[in-house]
Parts: structure tokens; C-alpha cells; sequence
């Protein structure tokens, strides 16, 4: 296996991640914690997979994933936002209902538990563009991946000329900096907060149809598997910047990709699927020591 | 003409009436200044001008016309901008995105960078103020952030500017040069609101005062019929003893002594450049200077929660340098800090908890690891008798106290300790007078038994009528040091504003806007 | 009224609501899938209530819950996230199944003992890593917790899959422990084990350090206000491993009640998810122990119940975890009450705040 293979797996792998980290990270500058990130991949996954079978059809499938994200995410802006409540309190919310009314409809409406495969899935499968492949080393990384893979490159882009380029990315950073500043010159606060919520719902959805669409053709109950929580920490490693996110979240794409060259070396496989989240906490760890070495206060709190 | 006029406004929180049937108006044109004591309603009056708050009854009339004030939008709508005390700005964005936030220029769908300079260097322009355009908000110094809050408003053009205690954050110097600036908009036909409690700054720059007590108007002045003791009689309703009273000290031996602290903030900032002060038992030493010149990080070097690069400091002879707030405790030092609400209290503990707050490992309220109830609750109930301090019960939040009875919760806790060392901070910050009064009298009793007292206040008349002795700060470094006897508010205004005297002549510091 | 009596309202009637406000949407999901809730909460409340054997199997469900409850409760109360307590579950389990199936022949109080305590020691010493990170190193500590989980959870999978795994087993888990191991169950009737009683003594305990050890006081000063706290000279990094060391010890004291009480030996991923349910409960309950316990029985009926739903029913046992969503999510509605002063219009007479006077 050489290093353009690894590559090219590590660019699949971090995709999910990359998308739910770019949108999470509006979120997360507007001063909103969205812990709901899995969650709402998962309900994507799986919203996907049930209009995919039901219609065969993956435009409607990546539709029904944003409008099902959507949903969650008003519940959460509404009683997080409008009724002020904990956001802490209502991701956690969101993940555990996503869990149980998955499972619910899974079971009530189509008689199955745990996975749910058909023939009828209509899945997202890799696509060829030889012009592309003929680059010289980037060829083959970029080439064959599936569109939620080159989705996420553009967004990458997308999402960073909005958030320093426009007004509404200007005013998102400004209130997560400093809200009562924004509410003084009239900046209506909370719709920007509803918007940046709903951002990470449309980019969570991306990354749930690429988890069960795109490598699978089926959902599987929990297929997120801590994806969210690990986009979560890309976004504070990368420090809610949309180059930084998504740097960490190829990273962990990475660790991900190298679980099958390291599972060939009689590592146990456990071992290796540690990694991902060994890494994380290792990073963090980094980053805090730095900051606590620059630090002349006495203490946890930032002052 | 009447450019402002309220009639019977009236705004309540619940069960509290903030303002009662305010009668009000200001003639365009002219400066007006609101005074009252801290929690008389001023700020609510003005946020309710503003749209920040919505009366819960009355009428508010603009040009004559009758109006509502939604939000902070319709307000600048209608000609009025505010400038806050504290500051509504961003700090990592420049002076221009701060002046232009909210109504950037646009060019296909980006932000028309170059268009925004423009404007905001012509602003600059028009209005004579000296400020770097490019500059971040965080670099700048607070007489530049200010200037830069109300250019934020002009930029609106707004008619009528509200300044909500601006003078708090200012040298003496620097209030001049806002006062020249607040004429030089006089002279453009703006109309000038300024919420103060300073009653000299009233005398100064007002043409006329509206006194406002417990959110009623007791009366509408013109400046020139008044003078400060009538204003502070209005303000309180009572005589007022402006100045305290206090027999001469009798130092005795040297109780703490800093030596060459230094220290930087988390960006690597120097904010302590070689501090050393001494002060004795049976005696105030006042530290006077503007906010932000390093006072702050003193204090909290002192309470142990912050740490020094450089330096020694020594109580008694013993050398504590950088110890944790545990061991400043125990070694007699008792600690007033500047924000009471975030430093010295927990809202939504009970005075009883508050009270043991920092001393709770001692006997008798602990024991072994186990609280002994009834030991902190006699203490609570002997604290609130002794501390004059008003609540029905001990078991009542914190939070739920005025802001003055919070800070005997404080006082009562540190003195009744018995420290040898007392270091209070902006210590009537935000308090009602009466109990500014029992406050003051409560630091010199401490020195008149002994102890040895540091006093730190922005405040040049609580420095001036509490220390024996006093120093001032600027940007880190001690300017100056003199007894009382040797002090004027011309030669501490000179020293909190930079300037030393030199042979030469006057030093001007190079960094001053 | 007076303020203690309009608070214990509060207290009681919001959770209340909440879950009634729940249940009602969980009605209409009923509805929708073609069944008819009054038989599917009736066969709940069956299920749950109905006989000293639904008595003693709603208990019996709620006895890990109200240990991770505790656990989460202790924490969260001092503002500091510990989302771990599954794993720490997991890593307690562990341990209690290794002592317990490692020696024979010991008396039984003292085999269940060292499994106690070597459980506790497991779910302690792997909270400490968090605790550290956030103590000294400012390390969010709900990230650092949550990817602790996946850890402890395949790292437990691996050993009961491969180094422990019992001879023999069709499936992933460790051999049986020894009988002397075994925490005693109350009847035949039941899986109901002596596990609850260690629940209701932790429930105990942690009352009495709430309200009279002096560390009880500084998880609440740490809670309210983290520079109050630092201030008043609690060493808060110290305290913060202490205080998720406790957390975890209570953690994985549930992993070894499973162990020990029910299952008798480690049985890869056996946890439907007792840590986050502790979440709940510990919110639903305000962090209190008392809190925790009544809101720890009440889901132990809801999932006791909830199996009779499923069996009679055919109402999926999913339908709980929703209920769990749903009233996660009104307990939120619930601080948005306060907030929007829906109480004054209930005549209760609030004193708002005094903002910017």
C-alpha cells in the first residue's frame, strides 16, 4: 500500500467529519454549542436510506436528510435559542431522541432492527474523471472518490469566503466575539444563531447521506460511531477556523485510513480503531499545555 | 423646542419600580447631564431612549412626535445613538469594522473593504479626533475606544448622543479633552445626554440637570442655580457628608512591602514594570490611577491569583511571593476585590455560605472535613448585625442583596477575620452612598486598630479622603509617591495621566492619544 | 408565599410537567404507528408497578442508572462535564470481573469487597485522565470524556474478545466469576440484587457530602462561580480530579453491580447505555441525590415498563429513549419558564432582576 492509497482512503474517511466540522464551526463562532452534530448526522443517514428506498431517488434522499436535519435542529434552536434553555442540555437532547426514533421508525414502520439493507437503496458510488486522475500525485488521491468527498473540498472555500468575506460571516464572528456589541448596533442576534444552526444541519446532512449512501448503500443503528463528537473536536483544535477544521479532521481521517495497514502489522484491531480518539485527546492536550504556558493566571477560568 | 420630553414613563421588573412616572426632557441643543446615585434609575431611563428596554407604561415623545423605541435600530432611526460605560466593541477587529458594524458597504456580495476606510478616515476628519484607523480595538487605549464608541454613533448620524458614565474610565486630562470634544459637537448642533454621578463634571459641562432618586425625578436645574452640595442633597435626600472623617495616623512598624513586581498578561504583554510600594500597620496607603493601568493585575497578584515574573513581596518579614490564595489568607491578608460578583461572591449561595467563603477550612466550621452549620450560621447572624448589613434572613442568596449590602458581605467577612493586612479594591464601586459612608468608616477603624490598609480606587476623591499616603499608577509602574499632607488633585491628575515633572520641563509619554 | 415553599414547587412540580408535557408527545408517536396509547402506557405502568416481580424488576432497572446518576450528579454540579461515566462503567466492570473470577475460595463479603473496590479504583483511575487534562491543562473535559468512552469500550470488547475471553464461549465475554463473588439477589423471582442496596447508600453518602463535608460546599462554589471558588482559595485544579475521580469511582461501582449482580462475568458492550441515561437522570433530578433517586425509579419503571410495552403491546422499546429525548428536552422548556417569568402569570409573585438601574 503506498502513500497515495493511504491518502486517498484518508480523504474518504475525513469527509463525514470535514462536512459536519464546517458546518458545526458556524455554530460554534456564534457562540452556540452544538453537541447535536451527531445526532443529526445520524438522522441524516438514515433519512437518507429510507427516501432512497422508498423513491430510488438521491436527489429526494439528500432533500429528506436536510429537511430531517432541519427538524432537529429547530427543536434545538428553539428551546436552546428562543426559550434560552442549556444547549448542553438540549444536544444531548437531540442525540439520545436521534437514537430512539430511529430505532422506532425502523422498527414500527419497516419491521426491521439494527441495520436496515435492500436492494432498493439507491446509494452515491464513486466517481471517475480521468482529466483528474492524470494530475501528477493529486491525481489519484483526488480521483474515484465519491461527490460528497468533492462537495466537501468546495465547501471548504464556500464556507471560508462567507465567514470572512461577507457580512453574514462578519456578524456570525462578531457575536460569538462579543454579543452585546452586535445586539447595540441593531445586528438581530438570535436569527444569526438560528442560521448558523441550520448551516451545520445542512452540512451534517451531507455527512450523514456520504456515511450511509455513499460507502454503504445501508443504514446501520449508531453508524455515526462518535463521528460527530470527533468533528466537534476538530472544530476546537482548529479553533472554529474552516482551514483548521478541517487540517484536524483530515487528520483524523488519517488515523482512520491507517487502521487497515496497521491491522496487517498484528496490531489488534481495537488498538488501532483507539487511535482517532487517542489522537484527539493527545492534541488537546498539546494545545493546553501551550496555552497554559503563556498563561500568567492562577486557575482554569480565561482571564 | 423640547427634542426630548417623557411624560409619566414608568418602567418595572417585576414587583421593582426602576422609574416612576418620569417626567422628562432635554431642549435641543443643549447638554444635559442625569444624576443620581447608583440604582436611581438612570441607566434604565436612557436604555429605555435607546431600545434597549421597553417602558412598562408613559409616553415618549421625539421632535414632539410621539414614538416607540423597539430596539437600538429604531433608536438610531429616530437620531439617538449611546455610548455605554462599558464598551460595545470588538476587540479583534479594527477601529473601522467597529465604527462600520452593521452598515458595511457591500460589492457583490463581499464586504467593499476600501469603501469602509473612506468613509471612516472622512469621519475622522470631519470631527477632529485623533485616531489610527487600522488600528485593532484591542491595542488601543480606553480614551481611544471611547472617542471610537462615539464615532461608531456619528457614523449614523445621529442628532442626540447618550453617554452612560463617560468620565469612569478617564484621567482628569483626558476628561477635559472629552468635555472639548462634547463642546465642539455642541457647536455642530448636537444635543448631548451625560449619566454621571460626579458632581464636578455636572458643574463643569452641563447646561442643565435633571436629579433622579429611587426612579423618581426630584427636580430639573439649570447648572448655573446649583452647586454640588444642593445636587448630592437632591441625589440622597439627606445632608451628605462629602468628605469623611478621620484623625491622623500613627504608623507603626512595616507590615508588607512589594518589591519590583512584574508581570505580562496572556499575550505577553508587560502590565507591571517594576512595582514597589511598602505600607505600614496604622496606616492607608491609597493607589490611585485610571482603570486599566495595571491596578488590576496588582490586586490580583497580591491575592494570589495571578502569578509575577519578577519580584519579591514580603509581609512581616516572611516572603509569600506568588503564593496561592489559600496561604495570603492564612498569613492575615484580607482581600476586598474589585468585582465583587465575580471575585468575591456567589449570587446564588446564601449569606451564611458567602460569609465563610475562603476561610471555610478553619475551626470552627470545619471539622475534619465536616461543616459545622451551627457555627457558620452564629458568624452570619453576628456579621449581619455587626455590618449593618439589610436582609430578613441568612439563609437569603447573595445575589438578591443591593449591590451595596453585597459588599458589607464581603467587608464583614475579610474584617472579621482580624488581618493584619487589608487590601480593598474600588471598594464603593456601584454602592448607595449610605452605605459608601459606613464602608469608609469601616476601612479606618481598620487603621485606627492597627492594621495596615491598601486602598486602590479610580475614585480621586475616596483616594484623597481615606490615605495617608498615596501613589499612582500608570502603565504598570508606580509615577509617584507622596503623603496626603503634599497631594492636589493638579499634581495626581498629572501623574495618573503620565506626566511627570522634570527639570526640563514637562515629559509628555510618547504613547498618550 | 414563602421562598422555601414556593421553591420545593418548583422542584417537584416542573419535573412533573416536564414529563407529563413528554408523555403526551409520545401519545401521538403512538398514535401515528396504529396503536392506542392508553393500552401501551397502561401495559407500561403494568409492567412497571403491577406485583411484587414488576416491583422488583423496575427496581432492579433502576439500580445502575442511579449509580451513574450519582456519579453524573456530583460532577455536573460542579460545572464540570464528566459525559464518561460510561466508560468508566465499563473499565469498573472490567475490574470486578477479573478479581472476580481471578480467586476462588475467599469468603464472600470479602471476594465482593475487592471487587467493589477494585472497580471503584478501575472507573477512579480512569476518570483521573480527564480530570488532570482539564485540572492542569484547561482540556474540555466533555470532549476528552466522550472519546474516553469509544476507548474504554473497545479496549473492555478486546479483552473479553481475545486475552479473557471464556473457553468455550459462542460469544465475547470472560469466563463466570466465582460464586464467592456473587452479590446475593433478593428472590428467585427477580435479577433484583444487593447492587440496589449499595445504590441507596450511595445515595445516602452522597447527600451527607452535599450537605455537610466541606467538599460538597466547594463543588458548589465550583459550580456557581469558578473565580469565586479560585479566589477563595480552593485549589480548583486539585479539587476537579478529586471531584471526577468520586465521579468515576461511583461509575464504575455501576459497571461492577452489573457485573457482579447480574451478568457474573463481563460481557463485551453490555451497557445499553446506563452512562447517558445517568445524564438524564441527574438533570431530570437537579443534581440532587435525592433527585437522582426518584427520577433514577421513575426510569427504572419507564424501562422495566417498557419491555411489557414492547411485549404486549408491540410498541417498540425505542419509544423510552424518545420519552428520554422528550423530556430532555422540556426540562430545558422548564429553565425557559423561569426565564420568561410564566410563574408570575401563575401568581406565584416572582422579584425580577434589576437590570442596568
Amino acid at each position: 500500500m503506498d502513500i497515495q492509497t493511504i491518502l486517498h482512503g484518508t480523504l474518504r474517511m475525513a469527509t463525514p467529519i470535514a462536512l459536519a466540522a464546517l458546518g458545526g464551526l458556524f455554530s460554534h463562532r456564534v457562540g452556540v454549542l452544538n453537541i447535536a452534530l451527531e445526532g443529526m448526522m445520524l438522522i441524516a443517514a438514515f433519512t437518507g436510506v429510507i427516501a432512497s428506498y422508498l423513491t430510488g431517488n438521491i436527489a429526494v434522499a439528500i432533500l429528506a436528510a436536510i429537511v430531517g436535519t432541519s427538524f432537529f435542529a429547530l427543536l434545538f434552536c428553539f428551546f436552546g435559542i428562543s426559550l434560552k434553555g442549556n444547549f448542553i442540555i438540549t444536544g444531548l437532547a437531540v442525540n439520545i431522541f436521534a437514537l430512539g426514533l430511529t430505532s422506532f421508525i425502523l422498527q414500527m414502520a419497516f419491521g426491521r432492527r439494527g441495520v436496515f439493507a435492500d436492494p432498493d437503496i439507491v446509494g452515491l458510488g464513486a466517481v471517475d474523471m480521468p482529466w483528474l486522475g492524470k494530475i501528477p500525485f493529486v491525481g489519484t488521491i483526488l480521483n474515484q472518490q465519491t461527490p460528497m468527498v468533492y462537495a466537501s473540498l468546495v465547501l471548504l472555500v464556500l464556507v471560508w469566503l462567507v465567514l470572512y468575506k461577507t457580512r453574514f460571516g462578519l456578524y456570525i464572528r462578531v457575536i460569538g466575539e462579543n454579543e452585546e456589541a452586535a445586539r447595540a448596533v441593531g445586528i438581530k442576534v438570535n436569527a444569526y444563531k438560528y442560521a448558523a444552526v441550520f448551516i451545520s444541519a445542512v452540512l451534517s446532512a451531507l455527512a450523514g447521506i456520504n456515511l450511509s449512501l455513499e460507502n454503504l448503500s445501508m443504514f446501520v443503528e449508531n453508524m455515526t460511531n462518535g463521528r460527530g463528537f470527533i468533528a466537534l473536536a476538530a472544530i476546537f483544535c482548529g479553533k472554529g477556523t474552516p482551514i483548521g477544521s478541517y487540517i484536524f479532521s483530515f487528520l483524523f481521517g488519517f488515523a482512520d485510513a491507517i487502521q487497515m495497514r496497521l491491522q496487517s502489522f498484528n496490531i489488534p484491531g481495537a488498538f488501532v480503531q483507539m487511535i482517532p480518539f487517542i489522537f484527539i485527546i493527545v492534541i488537546l492536550s498539546v494545545v493546553g499545555a501551550v496555552k497554559r504556558k503563556n498563561s500568567t493566571s492562577r486557575g482554569l477560568y480565561n482571564e | 423646542m423640547n427634542i426630548i420630553e417623557t411624560k409619566q414613563l414608568t418602567k418595572c421588573f417585576g414587583g421593582l419600580k426602576a422609574n416612576d412616572n418620569i417626567d422628562f426632557h432635554v431642549e435641543a441643543g443643549e447638554i444635559h447631564a442625569i444624576v443620581g446615585e447608583n440604582g436611581a434609575g438612570k441607566s434604565t431611563l436612557m436604555n429605555m431612549l435607546f431600545g434597549l428596554l421597553q417602558p412598562t407604561d408613559g409616553e415618549l415623545f421625539i421632535r414632539g412626535k410621539r414614538v416607540r423605541i423597539e430596539s437600538p435600530k429604531t433608536a438610531i432611526q429616530l437620531g439617538i445613538g449611546m455610548v455605554h460605560q462599558h464598551f460595545k466593541l470588538v476587540p479583534s477587529l479594527t477601529v473601522v469594522e467597529n465604527i462600520m458594524l452593521g452598515c458595511e458597504p457591500v460589492r457583490s456580495l463581499f464586504i467593499d473593504r476600501r469603501k469602509q476606510l473612506e468613509t471612516v478616515n472622512k469621519l475622522i476628519k470631519d470631527y477632529g479626533f485623533d485616531i489610527d484607523a487600522a488600528a485593532k480595538i484591542r491595542d488601543v487605549s480606553i480614551g481611544v475606544q471611547q472617542r471610537v464608541e462615539i464615532l461608531k454613533m456619528l457614523n449614523r448620524d445621529v442628532d442626540i448622543l447618550i453617554l452612560d458614565e463617560p468620565t469612569a474610565v478617564l484621567t482628569p486630562q483626558e476628561c477635559d479633552e472629552l468635555m472639548r470634544n462634547m463642546f465642539e459637537l455642541k457647536k455642530k448642533g448636537k444635543t448631548i445626554i451625560i449619566i454621571t454621578h460626579k458632581l464636578n463634571e455636572v458643574k463643569k459641562c452641563s447646561d442643565s440637570v435633571t436629579v433622579i432618586r429611587q426612579g423618581k425625578v426630584v427636580d430639573r436645574v439649570r447648572t448655573c442655580d446649583v452647586d454640588e452640595k444642593e445636587l448630592a442633597r437632591m441625589m440622597v435626600g439627606r445632608e451628605v457628608l462629602l468628605q469623611v472623617e478621620k484623625g491622623s495616623s500613627n504608623p507603626g512598624d512595616m507590615v508588607y512591602e512589594v518589591n519590583g513586581l512584574c508581570t505580562q498578561d496572556n499575550r505577553g504583554v508587560k502590565v507591571l514594570d517594576h512595582v514597589s510600594l511598602k505600607v505600614c500597620a496604622g496606616e492607608i496607603l491609597g493607589i490611585a490611577g485610571v482603570e486599566g493601568n495595571g491596578q488590576s493585575e496588582l490586586v490580583r497578584i497580591m491575592a494570589g491569583m495571578m502569578y509575577s515574573t519578577e519580584g519579591k513581596i514580603v509581609l512581616k518579614c516572611k516572603d509569600i511571593t506568588n503564593s496561592a490564595p489559600a496561604g495570603i489568607r492564612q498569613q492575615g491578608i484580607g482581600i476586598i476585590p474589585e468585582d465583587r460578583y465575580k471575585h468575591g461572591l456567589c449570587k446564588n449561595m446564601s449569606i451564611a455560605g458567602n460569609i465563610i467563603a475562603g476561610y471555610h477550612e478553619r475551626e470552627p466550621y470545619c471539622d475534619k472535613q465536616f461543616l459545622n452549620m451551627k457555627a457558620i450560621k452564629d458568624h452570619a447572624v453576628k456579621a449581619i448585625a455587626c455590618f449593618d448589613i439589610r436582609t430578613d434572613s441568612v439563609d437569603k442568596n447573595v445575589g438578591n442583596l443591593s449591590g451595596g449590602n453585597a459588599q458589607k458581605v464581603i467587608i464583614a467577612r475579610e474584617l472579621s477575620m482580624n488581618p493584619d493586612l487589608l487590601i480593598a479594591c474600588q471598594p464603593t464601586r456601584g454602592v448607595d452612598i449610605g452605605s459608601i459612608e459606613f464602608i469608609h468608616k469601616q476601612i479606618i477603624g481598620c487603621r485606627d486598630n492597627g492594621k495596615a490598609v491598601i486602598l486602590i480606587s479610580s475614585e480621586l476623591s475616596e483616594i484623597m479622603s481615606l490615605s495617608d499616603r498615596i501613589a499612582v499608577m500608570y502603565r504598570g509602574r508606580i509615577l509617584g509617591e507622596m503623603p496626603r499632607s503634599q497631594a492636589t488633585v493638579e499634581k495626581l491628575g498629572l501623574l495618573m495621566a503620565g506626566i511627570t515633572e522634570n527639570p526640563k520641563g514637562r515629559c509628555k509619554d510618547e504613547n498618550y492619544h | 408565599m414563602k421562598t422555601t415553599t414556593r421553591k420545593w414547587i418548583q422542584a417537584v412540580i416542573s419535573p412533573i410537567v416536564t414529563v407529563m408535557l413528554a408523555f403526551m408527545v409520545g401519545a401521538v408517536l403512538i398514535v401515528v404507528s396504529g396503536k392506542s396509547p392508553v393500552e401501551a402506557y397502561g401495559a407500561l405502568l403494568k409492567g412497571g408497578l403491577a406485583g411484587t416481580r414488576s416491583i422488583f424488576n423496575t427496581l432492579f432497572s433502576a439500580t445502575p442508572i442511579i449509580l451513574t446518576g450519582l456519579a453524573t450528579a456530583i460532577s455536573f454540579k460542579a460545572n464540570i462535564f464528566n459525559m464518561g461515566v460510561e466508560g468508566q462503567l465499563y473499565m469498573g466492570a472490567f475490574a470486578a470481573a477479573y478479581v472476580g473470577f481471578s480467586f476462588e475460595g475467599l469468603y464472600p463479603i470479602l471476594h465482593v469487597t475487592l471487587c467493589v473496590l477494585a472497580a471503584m479504583a478501575a472507573g477512579g483511575i480512569y476518570a483521573l485522565i480527564p480530570g488532570i487534562l482539564k485540572g492542569y491543562l484547561n482540556v474540555n473535559e466533555m470532549v476528552s470524556t466522550i472519546m474516553l468512552n469509544y476507548v474504554a469500550i473497545l479496549f473492555t470488547t478486546h479483552l473479553s474478545s481475545f486475552t479473557f475471553k471464556a473457553k468455550g464461549a459462542g460469544f465475547a465475554a470472560t469466563e463466570l466469576i466465582s460464586h464467592s463473588a456473587f452479590l446475593p439477589r433478593f428472590s428467585k423471582i427477580s435479577q433484583l440484587n444487593a447492587a440496589f442496596l449499595l445504590a441507596l447508600l450511595f445515595v445516602v453518602l452522597t447527600f451527607i457530602l452535599m450537605r455537610r463535608v466541606k467538599l460538597g460546599y466547594e463543588i458548589e462554589a465550583i459550580g456557581q462561580n469558578l473565580e469565586f471558588a479560585e479566589a477563595a482559595g480552593m485549589n480548583v485544579a486539585k479539587k476537579t480530579v478529586i471531584i471526577m475521580v468520586i465521579s468515576g469511582m461511583i461509575g464504575g461501582l455501576a459497571g461492577a453491580g452489573e457485573v457482579l449482580g447480574v451478568h457474573h462475568r463481563f460481557i463485551s458492550q453490555f451497557s445499553p447505555g446506563y452512562g447517558w441515561d445517568g445524564m438524564t437522570i441527574a438533570l431530570l433530578g437537579k443534581n440532587s441525590p435525592f433527585g437522582v433517586l426518584i427520577s433514577g425509579l421513575f426510569f427504572g419503571l419507564l424501562k422495566n415498563g417498557g419491555s411489557t410495552m414492547e411485549l404486549m403491546v408491540e410498541v417498540p422499546r425505542s419509544l423510552i429513549n424518545i420519552l428520554q429525548g422528550l423530556i430532555i428536552f422540556f426540562l430545558a422548556v422548564e429553565l425557559g419558564f423561569s426565564r420568561l417569568g410564566l410563574w408570575k402569570k401563575i401568581r406565584l409573585g416572582k422579584t425580577g432582576k434589576v437590570e442596568g438601574v
